[in-house]
């Protein structure tokens, strides 16, 4: 990779970082504003980060952002551990609505779903499918091992299921 | 099934993605930092101004107190201070000045004809504050750890160096190393770490919990022998690193 610049960086891993610092903070606003002040720290470190790794700028965008999140709120905690939350199975296909099918208010309730999940499924819900890593690079962003992420998503969609399964997404 | 859950997921997630107007924030991050930019210079100036008044009338002061301003000796009253034996022009500052130069002399000086010294050796050397017998003065404020990186001496490890805080203090034996620094913010402490991936770039993030308390940093280097912790709390910034025993 060659040297970054705060374009491609901007352009690699604005979407990551955005969906990181939502997953901590649950809220629009102030996503975007870590997001931003992720990016004021890219453009006063540039020199420092432009031969880094991608794996190595990753991690740091990563760190700084959740470290913004902590301190932003003070209260990020990891309020379950994984093995506190029971494996669900996943609700059969006909409970659920079809994606195509989905309006906004569907969306408002899954996204309502996702936000009540506890904090380290939350995360990882969100920098898989909203950030789109891939599981091993969840694991290395995380410091643990890819079996752990699968795990916690396998939970993750058990517990999505049953809340959207007790709401009006079944159909 | 998981797959429809997987599908319901995505299909969100592209939502949630098309509703983020990145290019707005983008402009908005440029918008701020240009902002920050610009207060900083401010300040810079200000409070730049400032420290250039402080500085002139510290100066002045000094000369003052030299003995120039009141008639005073300047040689009997010199304080025992490496900045004012320095500044007085009537006290010699090296022994070249307090002997004479060998082209003055047309010989070797008197220390080196006393102590037999080699003159290619002698005329090499740097002129440090030891060469010129005036004592080595820490610069004020920064606790001498400006240009020199870190160094656990016990297992020849070295740290990237730390241009900030106010003051600080270390300590280390073979397990571990231990440096302390004060008055450190969050850029320093988030700049700390990406200079230790930068010098590391093997470094292994590890699992570990946010603390509410303090903002929390765990990497493994040098093929995971090496455990450092990095903590900021109340402006406090402990740099630990741990060996670790197979």
């Amino acid at each position: 990779m060659p040297a970054w610049e705060f374009d491609s960086v901007y352009e690699s891993f604005s979407r990551m970082v955005y969906w990181t610092a939502y997953g901590a903070l649950k809220s629009e606003s102030d996503a975007l504003d870590v997001s931003q002040e992720v990016f004021i720290r890219v453009l006063r470190h540039m020199k420092k980060l432009e031969d880094m790794s991608e794996a190595q700028l990753k991690s740091w965008l990563y760190r700084v952002t959740v470290n913004l999140c902590v301190d932003g709120k003070r209260r990020l905690k990891r309020e379950v551990l994984a093995d506190e939350l029971p494996e669900t199975p996943v609700s059969s296909e006909c409970e659920l609505l079809e994606p195509a099918a989905m309006n906004a208010e569907t969306v408002r309730l899954v996204r309502g779903a996702v936000d009540s999940l506890p904090d380290i499924y939350r995360e990882t819900v969100t920098l898989h499918y909203f950030s789109g890593l891939q599981y091993e690079e969840i694991a290395a962003l995380q410091g643990v091992s890819e079996g752990t992420i699968k795990s916690r998503m396998s939970r993750a969609k058990g517990r999505l299921g049953e809340l959207l399964k007790g709401g009006e997404l079944h159909g | 099934m998981a797959e429809k859950m997987d599908e319901i997921l995505r299909a969100v997630a592209d939502r949630a993605n098309a509703g983020v107007d990145y290019a707005a924030m983008r402009s908005g991050t440029l918008k701020k930092a240009q902002a920050k930019e610009l207060a900083l210079r401010k300040n810079i100036i200000r409070y730049g101004s400032v420290a250039a008044a402080a500085v002139l009338l510290a100066s002045f002061g000094i000369g003052a107190l030299s003995g120039g301003f009141f008639g005073m000796s300047a040689k009997s009253e010199a304080p025992d201070n490496a900045y004012f034996a320095v500044q007085d022009p009537a006290v010699p500052e090296s022994e070249e000045q307090l002997f004479g130069s060998e082209s003055a002399t047309g010989g070797s000086a008197p220390t080196e004809r006393a102590n037999g010294g080699d003159d290619r050796g002698d005329a090499a050397a740097p002129s440090t504050p030891a060469a010129t017998g005036a004592p080595a003065v820490e610069p004020p404020g920064c606790c001498g750890l400006d240009s020199a990186s870190l160094y656990w001496a016990e297992r020849a490890l070295e740290l990237p160096a730390v241009s900030f805080g106010k003051s600080s203090e270390v300590e280390s034996d073979g397990k571990h190393y231990l440096l302390v620094v004060t008055g450190c913010t969050e850029e320093d402490f988030d700049a700390y770490v990406a200079l230790i991936m930068e010098m590391y770039p093997d470094a292994e993030a590890q699992d570990e919990a946010v603390q509410s308390c303090c903002l929390s940093n765990t990497l493994k280097i040098v093929g995971g022998q090496y455990r450092v912790i990095v903590t900021l709390s109340d402006g406090e910034m402990r740099i630990g690193v741990r060996a670790i025993e197979n």
